[in-house]
């Protein structure tokens, strides 16, 4: 649990929300312009290779390096913060995240170089695919693992297994993170500019993006209200709520931003249709992070990790029965029955210790058998002693094993 | 009929997307409705604060809910129990004199369930304590709760979870009588 705390400062924890926000929406964007592009390249015949080549110019190497450089240093501040002793996503999970990532943004970029030399054409589609496949597969886990973060119960379960485990609510994550991919994307195509490419190319891109971003922003509330449906209701919170209906009304925002675009009038407000993207996936971040905070709050962690203790023995051990027999014996049963509701040996409870006061008494049990029978206030510091329901046998027994167990 | 020019059919998109995601909006507070219709943590007519008495004093649960290894229920403990202490202590406290109150009246105090099972389910408190089952994997840190909530689903998927990491019988008959 320590690992938590020292991971929990709010400009860290700033730091890791926008770092993750970045992360996604890079990873989504790369994904989701590689799609287009593989369907342009690959049905839009030769005609619209120019396009293809544009769109996929938005996925080349240098967005690949700095999703690379991007990449390590979101994942290494993720890893802190959930670098929990008995995480379930441990090394291997992010070895996993982040190959699949690696490989799947080596075969995109595979692709975009094979469409800009236009070699291999009936190789591009799979290669291109393979890519996608994978930076998804990437996402996914990231997402499935958000959500098994979120359900501490089923750690045990997944420890002994493969350390990754599909939930209901992050696979609505994950449908959450292709919709908005798919929105930035299309926002993205829509506002490609005409200089770069044909006229006729220009009106396609501004058309179809425009309708892509635009049947994306209508799918996300579907795939949040999933997820918040599945959630563990310790992950809920009014905050979780509110960011997600504000991210409803910016989403409905750009919707109506958009809502021009298909019908062709005016090309659509870039700027603020990036930005409004962007700011969704900052709203799917956020989500996820509050519904963590809210689940793995230290009282409830407490016992995840927690081994069965073996059952309790039905008889002490001989060495221990040797030790306490007779009228000690009884009053130790007397003593853990009713004494030790307020009182240990060695620390103040609610009364004093009784390694402070019962060696007093050493010379004259009989004082401490009247004290037991009738209490007074003696020291000013507690309260005063209820009288206990035990019978003159049981004050008898409870004595003598007091004054053979205190010390000195 | 007079088919709608351009403006009109662009003013009804318009209108049509507003709505849209005006019923997402409609269905997110309905879902947080439903989602919240049973507290996790349910106030208590007496503020018992398990901070001070299992965190602080460290007395142990058994001590109060005495059943616990020897009953289905881990049973809320008699007011007798309570004024063993409250007898002399903390008198001078809100929360005490209410206690003294109901013990004055004779009244049992009427504490809100947080652990709510469906009727169907046959749960014993006795098998899990004497299986070695701590009681924070199902409460959590109690001690550090100064009202308490419930911090486990209680659903059938979690507890057949434990129930096939122990190794504990998952026969429909052992929680389904």
């Amino acid at each position: 649990m320590a690992g938590f705390d020292v991971a929990s400062h709010p400009l860290l924890e700033a730091g890791r929300i926008a770092a993750l926000v970045v992360h996604l929406a890079w990873v989504g964007l790369v994904a989701g312009t590689a799609t287009v592009a593989v369907a342009v390249d690959a049905l839009g015949g030769p005609g619209r290779r120019g396009l293809a080549r544009a769109i996929v110019g938005q996925t080349g190497s240098l967005l690949i390096a700095l999703a690379w450089l991007e990449v390590t240093a979101t994942l290494t501040l993720v890893g802190v913060r959930v670098a929990h002793p008995v995480f379930v996503q441990t090394g291997g999970f992010w070895a996993g995240t982040l190959l699949t990532l690696a490989a799947g943004l080596t075969l995109v970029g595979l692709f975009a170089s094979l469409v800009e030399s236009a070699r291999w054409a009936s190789l591009r589609p799979a290669v291109g695919l393979a890519g996608i496949g994978l930076l998804l597969a990437s996402a996914y886990l990231l997402c499935a693992g958000s959500g098994v973060l979120l359900q501490p119960e089923a750690w045990p379960t997944a420890e002994p297994f493969f350390r990754f485990l599909p939930t209901w609510s992050g696979t609505g994550r994950f449908a959450e993170f292709t919709c908005l991919s798919l929105a930035a994307t299309g926002v993205v195509i829509s506002t490609l500019g005409a200089p770069r490419f044909a006229v006729d190319d220009a009106r396609f891109a501004r058309r179809f993006g425009g309708w892509m971003a635009l049947v994306s922003l209508l799918a996300w509330p579907v795939a949040a209200l999933f997820t918040l449906l599945n959630l563990p209701a310790i992950a809920l919170s009014s905050a979780v709520w509110g960011v997600t209906g504000a991210g409803f009304a910016l989403a409905g925002a750009g919707a109506l931003l958009l809502a021009g675009v298909p019908g062709g009038v005016g090309p659509p407000p870039a700027r603020a249709l990036l930005a409004l993207s962007a700011a969704l996936f900052g709203v799917l971040v956020a989500s996820d992070h509050l519904a963590r905070g809210n689940a793995l709050e230290p009282a409830t962690l407490a016992g995840v990790s927690v081994p069965a203790a073996p059952p309790p023995a039905e008889s002490p051990s001989p060495a221990v029965a040797a030790a306490a027999t007779g009228k000690a014996a009884e009053g130790k049963a007397v003593f853990d029955r009713v004494c030790s509701l307020c009182h240990r040996f060695d620390v103040k409870r609610v009364g004093p210790p009784l390694d402070a006061v019962v060696p007093g008494y050493r010379k004259d049990p009989e004082a401490l058998k009247a004290f037991i029978r009738n209490p007074v206030k003696k020291n000013p510091a507690f309260p005063r002693m209820p009288k206990p329901a035990v019978t003159e046998a049981e004050i008898d027994a409870v004595a003598a094993y007091l004054l053979e167990r205190a010390r000195p | 009929m007079i088919p709608p020019d351009g403006a009109t059919m662009r003013r009804f998109a318009r209108l049509a997307l507003a709505g849209h995601f005006a019923v997402a909006l409609l269905a997110l507070a309905g879902l947080a409705a439903y989602r919240h219709r049973a507290p996790l943590a349910p106030s208590q007519p007496i503020a018992f604060p398990h901070t001070v008495h299992a965190g602080q004093l460290g007395l142990e649960c058994r001590l109060c809910h005495a059943y616990a290894d020897r009953s289905p229920s881990a049973g809320a403990p008699p007011l007798a129990t309570c004024m063993t202490c409250h007898e002399t202590i903390g008198l001078d406290r809100a929360e005490v004199q209410k206690l003294r109150a109901h013990v004055a009246r004779a009244e049992p105090v009427a504490w809100s369930r947080v652990h709510v099972l469906p009727s169907y389910v046959r749960f014993t408190h006795k098998r899990h304590v004497r299986a070695g089952v701590d009681c924070a994997v199902c409460h959590g840190d109690v001690a550090s709760m100064t009202r308490v909530k419930r911090v486990r689903p209680l659903t059938m998927g979690w507890c057949v979870t434990c129930h096939r990491t122990r190794g504990a019988p998952t026969d429909c008959a052992t929680c389904h009588a």
